[in-house]
């Protein structure tokens, strides 16, 4: 993928998003679910699971960003009618995608500070971070294979008239299966092997592990488990979408797709 | 009045015609209750993380019928698109009183609401492991009923602030219910929270509504499921009037100005 197409791309986002924020409907739902967790996990005066609780919001929100992404990049250039001339461009459609989706990824970035926030000031929780190097490692490998996954989306939903439905259903099966709060081990055995083809499940494990104060065993093989799902979906995302882009020239439909 | 029913009744049949072009009943199992599904036994897991089985109860009950509210909420966008289609004058100019028409025009979703509600509440105890008598659920169906009125309400309150400002409709949807799901009880007792919040809860959709059906699910005597239904009712009405009120000066408003669709 060409990196000025990507900058180029990732510039416009930003200023799009400068003029319709919706992308920061993140940044307001994210204290809410802090809320319900945290006020769950302090009711029940669990230790374990207020610590589950803190940085679920934003594992939530990176989710939901990633399915918004996927779903709306493509198809509003279609409801705009743009996409005809998208196509026409020499420029990669799938590097237009990627350079867009990684302009709002900064944003998800911003919801583990405010999660952080709402435990500290909101609950009272005293955020110890006792492996703070891990932590920011993770949101960082994280907020790539989220981008990864958005691409893929977005490849998988170009054609589809019905994208509202498939986001709307994607997200909380995939709560559960990215163990965003309760832990894998947790779950029901015969969901378990599912989790781990989810980048998700990876990302929650090492976050939360990152809060505990014991060592987090074999952390940098989960970390290339995050990087390696991320690029996969990446790969998987450019495949589609510029499958799908030679069919629509070759058919002319692009305009009608 | 009988004029006012049957706007209703034919806002009813339009709003379940539109929901038949975006569901088949195949798309609606396996994509709208498969996803309610996942997101009640998102929150009853977190029961399981607790090790109590009270909590995955609590849980579980709580956000099951929640989830009528969630449904009626989205008259808020059901508003906003007419909004954005250009339609909203069209629904003005009928012969049939304005306010009786904006608030008929997302009714449908107090119904689906409640059958998704309903199958929620039947599915996934058994698979939770949480004792619910079959009659004492079936006696909660008119609780879900009335919930879901009173939801409806509220949503058309909000969906006042949406016809106004169109570009806010997801916004206003998600905070909507969110804040429901967060201080109305269904996922912690009202009580545990300060004094505001509380008193917050006490105008909220489902708070009372929810006391009723967990009281009647715990075998509570009728005195007090009763009371608590009153009370859904009265919340009810505040919000109907409310939304009366907002769709009442925002008709009037732009009608002056000539500003519907602008």
């Amino acid at each position: 993928m060409n990196a000025r197409v990507i900058g180029t791309a990732l510039r416009m986002q930003l200023a799009e998003s400068r003029r319709q924020p919706a992308h920061l409907l993140i940044l307001v739902t994210s204290p809410l679910f802090a809320v319900m967790f945290l006020s769950i996990a302090k009711h029940s005066s669990s230790d374990v699971a207020i610590v589950n609780a803190i940085f679920a919001p934003a594992l939530i929100s990176l989710w939901f960003l990633s399915l918004d992404l996927g779903g709306a990049t493509i198809n509003r250039e279609r409801w705009q009618q743009t996409l005809n001339q998208l196509i026409g461009t020499p420029a990669r459609l799938s590097a237009v995608v990627f350079g867009r989706v990684l302009a709002v990824v900064l944003l998800a970035g911003l919801t583990f500070v405010e999660a952080y926030l709402m435990a500290r000031f909101i609950f009272g929780v005293h955020v110890r971070i006792p492996h703070p190097w891990l932590l920011s490692g993770t949101v960082v490998v994280t907020l790539f294979a989220m981008a990864g996954t958005a691409t893929a989306l977005a490849g998988l939903f170009v054609l589809s008239r019905q994208v509202l439905l498939f986001q709307n259903a994607m997200t909380y099966p995939f709560y559960i299966l990215g163990a965003v709060l309760v832990p894998v081990a947790l779950l029901p055995v015969w969901l378990q092997p599912f989790t781990r083809v989810f980048f998700l499940s990876w990302a929650s494990e090492l976050v939360r592990g990152s809060l505990r104060p014991e060592a987090v065993s074999l952390w940098p093989w989960r970390m290339v488990a995050i990087a390696g799902l991320g690029a996969a979906a990446l790969i998987a995302g450019v495949v589609m979408t510029e499958r799908v882009v030679d069919r629509l020239r070759r058919t002319g439909e692009a305009a009608y797709s | 009045m009988i004029m006012r029913l049957r706007v209703m009744g034919q806002s009813l049949v339009l709003g379940i015609a539109e929901y038949r072009t975006i569901y088949t009943w195949r798309s609606w199992l396996s994509g709208w209750i498969v996803r309610m599904l996942a997101q009640v036994s998102f929150f009853a897991t977190i029961g399981f993380m607790l090790r109590s089985s009270a909590n995955v109860r609590y849980l579980l009950i709580g956000n099951a019928v929640v989830l009528v509210c969630l449904e009626a909420s989205i008259v808020v966008l059901t508003m906003a698109g007419e909004r954005w289609g250009g339609t909203l004058i069209a629904l003005l100019t009928t012969p049939a009183q304005p306010i009786t028409v904006f608030l008929g025009r997302g009714i449908n979703w107090v119904f689906t609401g409640v059958a998704t509600s309903a199958i929620t509440l039947a599915l996934l105890p058994p698979l939770f492991g949480v004792p619910v008598g079959a009659l004492r659920l079936l006696a909660c169906l008119p609780i879900l009923v009335i919930i879901g009125l009173a939801a409806y309400a509220y949503g058309s309150f909000l969906a006042g602030l949406t016809v106004r400002w169109p570009s806010f409709d997801w916004l206003v949807l998600n905070v909507g219910y969110l804040v429901v799901m967060a201080f109305a009880g269904v996922n912690v007792p009202v009580d545990y929270w300060p004094a505001v919040p509380q008193a917050i809860a006490q105008v909220l959709p489902v708070t009372h509504g929810l006391q009723a059906v967990r009281g009647l699910l715990d075998g509570a005597s009728y005195g007090y499921v009763l009371s608590r239904i009153g009370l859904e009712v009265l919340v009810g009405l505040f919000w109907l009037l409310a939304a009366s009120l907002s769709y009442r000066v925002f008709v009037s408003h732009a009608r002056r100005r000539g500003t519907l669709d602008m």
